[in-house]
């Protein structure tokens, strides 16, 4: 598991506990009122019974003019059942808010120990980024440095040979540029991620994990924005290198092109739901990776002279999409004159 | 005196026997309650064991993450070796004349070290 996901993973946790600890408070809350009900009903039904019957030994007494010994044993089984009422009663208040106060400190240090395990995750994870990640970012990336380097004049003199097999070892230099290239790229997204997780507020826990998973998302776009700036880039170098003429460029060029589209689209996320104004920041960002792509996309295409089908499918889509608004509004409008004219 | 025993004698048995009524009154009064009550405490336990599921979790999340950065340290050292032997073989093809058909070749094995690299690289970033 990566950091991103274990970020998310930690984000459920979060969550997660946060509702079983409510629960668990809710549930005590509710465990005391039932139990004070029930005494509230038996001790007052005890405390009713015996003042009831208190007064009928009385009200017999007065009318006879004296009380019998077993009135005078009645009535004090009346006054002992009262004192076992009123303490029912007030057992049944004092248990309530006993559960109340046990339920809120058991959801108090769930709660508490969840932030620790949090913030000791990532204190952790910092820690292991400045010892041991962080230097091997560095090797990592100046390794994939040399083999960028190394890679691209291959791919352009093997671009401009007519040679079937060094066309064949064009594309897969050219596919192999196009992960390394990501790679390099994907060292600076690990590394922004660690130095977000720097900012992390350990007496906020909650809104501190929040806003890191929120920064995420706009790390991975100006990622993915990288990327897609880089092969634009190594695009338009290749254009401007290469004979146009050329027997095997054609085909070169516009696979790699659908490739990357390909992969892209596959990568980039569809749809970015929006639920706060973090989320418009991203949706317009990510939409701005996407209209510049397309748009760059189609110019190359253009100038190549290459259609590729699923434009023509799209294409197909919006006018036929274009004609159902036309007759539905259509529709409604001769609908509305029929009903008012 | 004996009918006044008697008569006490017998108040004295349904005084009882209202007080069984009572009693039995009250314990069906109880049960809605002490169904409500173990449902709580089921639910409170059924938390619990949930909460402790997801603790485990965290705990095997911070633990494979551990022993996999163990084991990048050792791979690194296969990558700079692996880089070291593309610059060697990519010196070589520089020094090569256009014409040598060993060329071809070398190109193959450094687009396949070179290869090997970025899937190796790959699989070190994907798990970081």
């Amino acid at each position: 598991m990566n950091l991103e996901q274990a970020l998310k993973w930690l984000e459920i946790y979060d969550q997660e506990v946060e509702k079983l600890a409510k629960n668990i408070e809710v549930g005590a809350k509710e465990l005391g009122l039932e139990i004070a009900n029930f005494s509230l009903v038996i001790g007052a039904g005890l405390i009713a019974d015996s003042i009831r019957k208190h007064n009928e030994i009385i009200k017999r007494a007065k009318i006879r003019g004296y009380i019998t010994s077993y009135e005078v044993a009645q009535l004090y089984q009346n006054k002992e059942i009262m004192k076992y009422g009123y303490g029912i009663t007030l057992g049944g208040i004092i248990a309530n808010f006993l559960i109340n106060a046990i339920g809120s400190i058991i959801s108090y240090f769930l709660n508490s120990s969840k932030r620790k395990k949090i913030s000791e995750f990532i204190s952790n994870e910092i820690r292991k980024y400045d010892q041991e990640i962080k230097p091997l970012l560095n090797e990592i990336r100046e390794i994939l440095y040399n083999q960028i380097n190394n890679i691209s004049p291959i791919v352009f003199k093997l671009g401009n040979s007519s040679d079937l097999d060094n066309f064949k070892n064009f594309e897969r230099a050219f596919l192999n540029l196009e992960k390394l290239i990501e790679n390099y790229l994907k060292t600076f997204y690990i590394e922004n991620i660690y130095e977000s997780l720097k900012k992390f507020n350990h007496s906020n826990v909650e809104e501190s994990l929040k806003s890191t998973i929120q920064n995420l998302s706009y790390i991975k776009y100006r990622f993915y924005s990288n990327v897609i700036q880089e092969w634009l880039e190594f695009i338009d170098n290749l254009i401007s290198r290469t004979d146009y003429q050329h027997p095997f460029y054609e085909k070169g060029i516009k696979n790699a092109i659908l490739y990357i589209l390909l992969n892209e689209e596959a990568i980039l996320p569809k749809k970015v739901k929006v639920r706060s104004l973090e989320n418009i920041k991203n949706k317009m960002f990510l939409d701005s990776i996407k209209d510049i792509f397309l748009t760059k996309t189609i110019s190359y295409f253009n100038k190549i002279g290459y259609k590729p089908p699923f434009l023509k499918k799209l294409k197909f889509t919006i006018y036929s999409l274009y004609l159902l608004v036309i007759s539905i509004f259509l529709i409604l409008t001769y609908l509305l004159f029929r009903l008012f004219v | 005196m004996n009918v006044e025993k008697d008569i006490n004698k017998y108040s004295e048995e349904i005084i009882k026997l209202q007080s069984y009524t009572k009693i039995s009154e009250n314990a069906l009064k109880i049960v809605p309650y002490l169904n409500q009550i173990f449902n709580g405490l089921y639910d409170v336990l059924n938390n619990y064991i949930l909460l402790k599921g997801y603790s485990i979790k965290v705990e095997e999340i911070r633990i494979e993450r551990e022993y996999s950065l163990g084991q990048y340290q050792s791979t690194i050292n296969y990558l700079i070796s692996l880089n070291n032997l593309t610059a060697h073989i990519l010196k070589a093809i520089s020094e090569m004349p256009e014409s040598d058909e060993n060329k071809k070749i070398f190109t193959e094995q450094f687009l396949k070290f070179s290869e090997l690299i970025s899937q190796l690289t790959n699989k070190i970033l994907e798990k970081l």
